[in-house]
């Protein structure tokens, strides 16, 4: 990363190798079209090479913080867009993709995590998960979750802090 | 809404972590956390809960397209750095100062007397084609910037075909009660534009019109905008 702030399009280039599947995965699952997903991860990855000073080792790792980018631009995306009203309201059945066959150990071992943190959430008692899926991946403020499940703020508010903290406890080592 | 006590920011903290708190809301919050120790410690201890999640999704690949269009844009940029560092002196300004000043209309030339002292100092990034060669391609000019009006961040003009999206990062706040003020240049007219102020992390992204536009200005106004500039460009962009 030292070399993207100065400026080296190689070292951008060998972590959009490294991260831009994952960061085209979550924009995929947040933007539901593979177009939009395309502009997310450009204007992120672009956002990322303009901007590279802001990333802070010591406030986590890389991919971590790409996908903070990403996640970030997604949910602007969502928000511009005059459809969100109607978009992803059913957060069930998320197509699952398959994988190719041929795996190496570090994506083994990011399947093998990714499956636990599916796991974890999948425990989630489902009116939490349900708040936490509209928020995260749906795009959706607090308030337009309070509107849409006909609650009071405070509850979705409380919902998603103890569905985060179960994840946390649950996950343990794995989100470490 | 300052006197929103320590409680309520602490409720807002899982919304926030989970990027569901609406634009305002989430920058006061900031400002609370870059004060308040435990608030802090709280949303670093979700933060990797998210992240997780972020990274739990089903595996898609992108289409080599992507970073083909990536690439291009960013091998452009590194290229025009890179010529920036070498030759300061030798780039070339597709408009200069003078040229932009002189065609606008009186009043706006009065009102923009003091940017003619102000460009006389920008240390910013000089205005260079970097990429494309029009039609549908992306070309990407990036701002002048006058450091001392803004001393921090960076600012990019996306242009593709009759549009252009103006992004920024890094920038810093407005004083109390002022806001940035976009402004379109076309010829010896200049028409007003939005007022905005950057995200918490000072990041900015907004469509502008490109087409008829020369120049594409930033100056810094009172809440609400103003008819015609108060003052000199923190920032321009020549289109």
């Amino acid at each position: 990363m030292a070399l993207v702030q100065r400026g080296d399009a190689r070292a951008f280039e060998a972590i959009y190798d490294r991260h831009g599947s994952a960061a085209f995965s979550l924009a995929y699952r947040i933007a539901g079209n593979r177009a939009a997903a395309e502009d997310i991860v450009q204007e992120a990855f672009l956002s990322v090479w303009r901007s590279s000073a802001r990333y802070r080792p010591q406030r986590g790792n890389l991919r971590s913080w790409l996908l903070s980018v990403v996640h970030n631009r997604a949910i602007d995306s969502l928000r511009r867009s005059v459809v969100h009203s109607r978009h992803q309201v059913d957060v069930e059945g998320v197509e699952e993709r398959k994988a190719g066959p041929d795996l190496t150990d570090v994506e083994a071992f990011r399947r093998q995590e990714a499956q636990t943190v599916r796991s974890a959430m999948e425990r989630l008692p489902s009116d939490q998960l349900r708040v936490v899926e509209l928020a995260y991946f749906g795009g959706f403020t607090h308030s337009q979750i309070a509107d849409m499940l006909e609650m009071p703020l405070g509850t979705v508010k409380g919902r998603m802090r103890l569905a985060l903290d179960k994840m946390r406890d649950g996950l343990g080592e794995a989100v470490a | 809404m300052n006197a929103r006590s320590h409680e309520e920011y602490q409720d807002n903290i899982g919304a926030y972590v989970l990027g569901a708190l609406p634009e305002l809301e989430a920058e006061l919050l900031e400002r609370h956390l870059s004060g308040c120790e435990s608030c802090r410690a709280e949303v670093e201890e979700l933060r990797p809960v998210t992240a997780a999640m972020a990274r739990s999704v089903p595996q898609v690949e992108p289409p080599p397209s992507l970073k083909a269009g990536l690439m291009e844009i960013v091998n452009a940029e590194a290229a025009a750095r890179a010529e920036q560092e070498a030759g300061p002196r030798r780039r070339s300004q597709r408009r200069s100062v003078g040229g932009w000043l002189s065609g606008l209309q009186p009043r706006m030339a009065a009102a923009m007397a003091l940017a003619v002292l102000a460009l006389g100092v920008l240390v910013g990034v000089s205005v260079d084609q970097l990429a494309g060669g029009g039609g549908t391609h992306t070309r990407t000019v990036a701002a002048k910037i006058d450091r001392k009006l803004m001393p921090t961040g960076n600012a990019f003009l996306a242009v593709k075909g009759k549009t252009g999206q103006l992004e920024l990062t890094g920038a810093p706040q407005p004083p109390s009660g002022r806001v940035y003020q976009l402004w379109y240049q076309h010829g010896k007219t200049i028409e007003r534009g939005g007022t905005f102020r950057p995200r918490g992390d000072g990041s900015y992204r907004t469509d502008v019109p490109v087409s008829a536009t020369d120049a594409v200005l930033v100056t810094v106004e009172r809440a609400g905008g103003a008819p015609a500039p108060t003052g000199p460009p923190v920032m321009q962009f020549s289109v």
